[in-house]
């Protein structure tokens, strides 16, 4: 852009929006009455960054409300309402999230907490699972589309914000407790407070669950595992947040041990599927300072310390032998994170913005899992050693600027510089325009992205320092149409580009920078609420191909939702809701079928709440009620994965003081 | 790929709808949380009744005041002029000056001194000053009316001790659309 173009946006951006004296708008507000003034819903001069409506990009939101009325117990569960997501869940240690048509490790979608990143730091995947206490989140936010000119590697296909309950939100506390089908048991609580007078808070929360899932044995599990074979999942978590005036002190901890039998298949293998134990554990600690000096400036500035470590007391795989490498595999990974992070916001007219951000973090990788062998199936082994750490920094700048310069019509433009010590300098930039005003908003968007590689991929086997990031562009054209107060819909068209993907070259022995996958896609949705009635509905179109036109691996090309929600009364309230996915070609053939495919899927559940007095609630939440058989593609074996069949849980909740 | 040669045709067949909506009126105006808060602020003269001993002697104006910034304090300088007690209001707009607060009937606590919001509606207390502010929890906090948004509406909390102490009484109406914190913190 040339350099005078610069200066006559900003003139243009700097004009008042409109015109003086009492707006229409206020002078029809004065001739309402209060049950009136009540009902107006309101554009929030918002004390959060941005609405979702004029967001230079497309976000879904789930609300805390939404997730007691659909009973979501697992993160999975709530992102499986919205358009554009697909899973592999194979059933054990962990379940795979593909956004917009990506298949990935779950390295393609940041997730945080709170603004903070709980990605596994060694893979960059992140864990899906009933280790986040959903019970204690007010919102999820997820932001399609590339945002790494915002957040860096790894949010490629997008980022998913769990938003928990600050202090001043809580006043009180709630607990509950669920059992059901498969062994599945849960209790959880959060209780929290805040002082306005004294300008202190302070909030906890936590869970604890266990499960022990659909069982996949014998031919329910296409014969891959043993009639003995175990498969429990067991999470705990604790969140705090300690807060003092313009300060929060916040901690997250989460907790997983799974069995990881079904990581792989022990049939016929002298694997035993049963006394594994995959143990991981995040921690998240941070230290905020955050001021605002309205409609001026506002500064937030973050300390945060990350670890996810694989405990020692790990054991991955058990060989039916005894030798020296055999009996129980005990494994050890610890990593950690340090880093700061500054944001500045700035507004020098009433419509222009700027934002401006730096980051620096060092972080302590282990090279490897460090293993150890019991020589004995029925011996654990002792705690790994500590493997050899890897250390890596990261210098990241950033810089946003928004500018209204009609009525209706904002530009953003973006851009972020990374500079790090293992995979170099990455410019990632992005760019909206966004015309919002009464009934209609559109969006028109883009976006570039990377997932950098980790320093050993560059040093194996014979090395390669010229692998490069993964890189996404992405095109994006966005509309949302509110009818009336009570119906809203919503389209996206979107083209990506992911190019230069880290791919195993065999003869070479080592990794390069090889492929591509193409998606043209769109999703579509719409929200209907009248009175006790509140009805959705969504359906998202992928075409992901490769770089030679063939379709994409464990990506359907089609996929469907709805649901409906109506309370009977105060006490009775019933959600149900269907989701349609159409067949996956599966990576390898499926022995069980002879076939390339996982056939297409209908699932329903349901939510009946059948109390709700005096603080008092229950429901009893049903999933997969029609008890159908469906699965979902593979890419290591087994060939596929059965997913569970109908699931009852009844939960009984008590609040108090909210 | 006839697929993607129908999604690039619809992709054309939105863009040409979407200029069509985009020239089209926009419709009915869009409501401020700002111009809300400030029609509450006018309709508080018509359900809040002041103790006649609260009023502070001769005032030539019902005066509604604004202290600090915040965006509600455009649409607020922009009410009609409404008669109460038989006194003509006027709006003032104090900004960080905390000196001419005696005059106030209503006092409007901007989002800049919301840390401060809690003290200056304590030291109104017996004044006769009606105070009001968003700061989270400020009914709780010994304020009268706090105004906090509920799934994108403006709510009104209400803290009757204060009321009183403040020398106010508060409609009933108004009372049965809010909620009302009975006793202060």
């Amino acid at each position: 852009m040339r350099p005078i173009l610069v200066p006559l946006i900003f003139l243009f951006c700097a004009a008042p929006a409109g015109a003086g004296g009492a707006s229409q708008g206020l002078r029809e507000l004065l001739s309402y009455d209060l049950e009136e003034l009540m009902n107006i819903e309101v554009v929030s001069a918002s004390r959060e960054p941005e609405q979702a409506r004029r967001a230079p990009a497309t976000v879904r939101v789930i609300t805390a409300e939404q997730i007691r009325e659909r009973g979501y117990q697992t993160l999975e569960e709530a992102l499986a309402g919205l358009p554009g997501f697909q899973f592999r869940n194979i059933s054990g240690f962990n379940s795979y999230v593909f956004l917009r048509g990506l298949p990935s490790q779950n390295n393609l979608i940041l997730l945080l907490v709170d603004g903070v990143q709980v990605n596994e730091l060694n893979s960059g995947g992140f864990y899906a699972g009933a280790q986040h206490n959903l019970a204690n989140v007010k919102r999820i936010e997820v932001v399609y589309g590339p945002a790494s000119a915002l957040y860096g590697t790894n949010a490629v296909s997008g980022v998913i914000n769990l938003i928990t309950n600050e202090p001043r939100d809580l006043r009180g506390g709630a607990g509950s407790a669920l059992a059901g089908s498969f062994g599945t048991r849960a209790l959880d609580f959060k209780y929290g407070r805040h002082d306005e007078a004294l300008g202190y808070g302070v909030s906890l929360s936590g869970k604890l669950s266990r499960t022990d899932k659909d069982s996949l044995r014998g031919n329910r599990g296409d014969g891959n595992w043993s009639q003995g074979m175990e498969n429990f999942e067991e999470d705990g978590s604790f969140d705090g947040k300690l807060v003092y005036k313009d300060f929060t002190l916040g901690l997250l901890i989460q907790d997983k041990r799974s069995s990881i039998a079904t990581n792989e298949t022990t049939a016929g293998t002298g694997l035993i599927d049963f006394g594994t134990n995959w143990h991981i554990r995040f921690t998240n600690a941070y230290l905020k300072y955050s001021y605002e000096k309205p409609a001026a400036w506002a500064l937030e500035s973050r300390l945060y310390y990350r670890d996810t470590t694989v405990l020692d007391d790990t054991i991955t795989r058990i060989y039916d032998t005894v030798c020296s490498t055999c009996g129980q595999q005990g494994q050890y990974r610890p990593n950690e994170l340090f880093g700061l992070e500054t944001q500045l916001r700035y507004s020098p007219a009433e419509t222009v913005e700027v934002t401006g951000g730096a980051a620096a973090e060092h972080e302590n990788l282990a090279r490897d899992f460090a293993t150890s062998w019991s020589g004995d199936p029925l011996v654990r082994p002792a705690a790994p050693a500590s493997p050899a750490l890897a250390s890596n920094e990261l210098l990241s700048l950033y810089a946003q600027a928004r500018c209204d310069f009609a009525p209706g019509f904002r530009l953003t433009g973006g851009l972020r510089h990374d500079n790090s010590s293992s995979y170099g300098k990455v410019n990632t930039p992005r760019a909206g325009l966004v015309y919002s005003r009464g009934k209609l908003t559109l969006k028109l968007l883009y976006a570039e992205a990377f997932r950098a590689p980790k320093p050993w991929d560059l040093t194996y086997g014979a090395g390669n320092p010229g692998l490069a990031p993964e890189e996404l562009r992405s095109g994006e054209l966005a509309g949302e149409y509110d009818f009336s107060g009570n119906f809203r819909t919503e389209l996206s068209f979107y083209r990506n580009k992911l190019r230069g993907l880290h791919t195993l070259d065999g003869a070479a022995n080592r990794w390069v920078n090889a492929g591509s996958i193409e998606t043209l896609g769109l999703e579509a949705r719409a929200e209907y609420a009248l009175g006790g009635l509140k009805a959705r509905a969504n359906y998202a179109f992928q075409d992901s191909e490769d770089g030679g036109g063939d379709a994409i691996a464990e990506i359907s090309r089609h996929g469907a939702g709805a649901g409906l929600f109506y309370a009977f009364g105060r006490q009775v309230k019933l959600d149900l809701e269907g989701r349609w996915t159409s067949r996956r070609k599966n990576p390898s053939t499926i022995a069980a079928t002879g076939g390339g495919y996982v056939g297409a899927a209908f699932v329903t559940d349901s939510t009946l709440t059948f109390l709700d007095s005096d603080g008092l609630t229950a429901r009893l939440i049903g999933r997969n009620i029609f008890n159908g058989r469906y699965y979902h593609t593979s890419n290591r074996p087994p060939d596929r994965y059965r997913q569970p069949g109908r699931q009852l849980l009844l939960q009984l909740s008590y609040a108090f003081g909210m | 790929m006839k697929t993607a040669c129908l999604l690039k045709t619809s992709l054309r067949t939105a863009l040409a709808a979407a200029a069509l909506l985009a020239a089209a009126p926009a419709g009915a105006a869009e409501v401020s949380e700002a111009e809300v808060k400030a029609a509450y602020i006018y309709n508080f003269t018509r359900f809040v009744e002041w103790e006649k001993t609260a009023v502070s002697s001769a005032p030539a104006h019902f005066d509604i005041c604004a202290l600090g910034k915040d965006p509600v304090n455009a649409p607020l300088s922009h009410l009609p002029e409404t008669e109460v007690l038989g006194l003509k209001t006027r709006v003032r707009l104090l900004g960080e000056d905390e000196s001419g607060l005696a005059s106030c009937r209503i006092l409007f606590i901007g989002r800049s001194l919301d840390k401060r919001a809690p003290a200056i509606a304590r030291s109104l207390v017996g004044r006769g000053a009606l105070t009001v502010s968003s700061m989270p929890g400020f009914a709780g906090a010994g304020g009268v009316i706090g105004f906090s948004t509920e799934k994108g509406r403006v709510k009104l909390e209400i803290n009757l001790r204060a009321a009183r102490e403040a020398g106010v009484r508060i409609n009933y109406r108004l009372l049965e659309l809010s909620r009302v914190i009975r006793d202060g913190p």
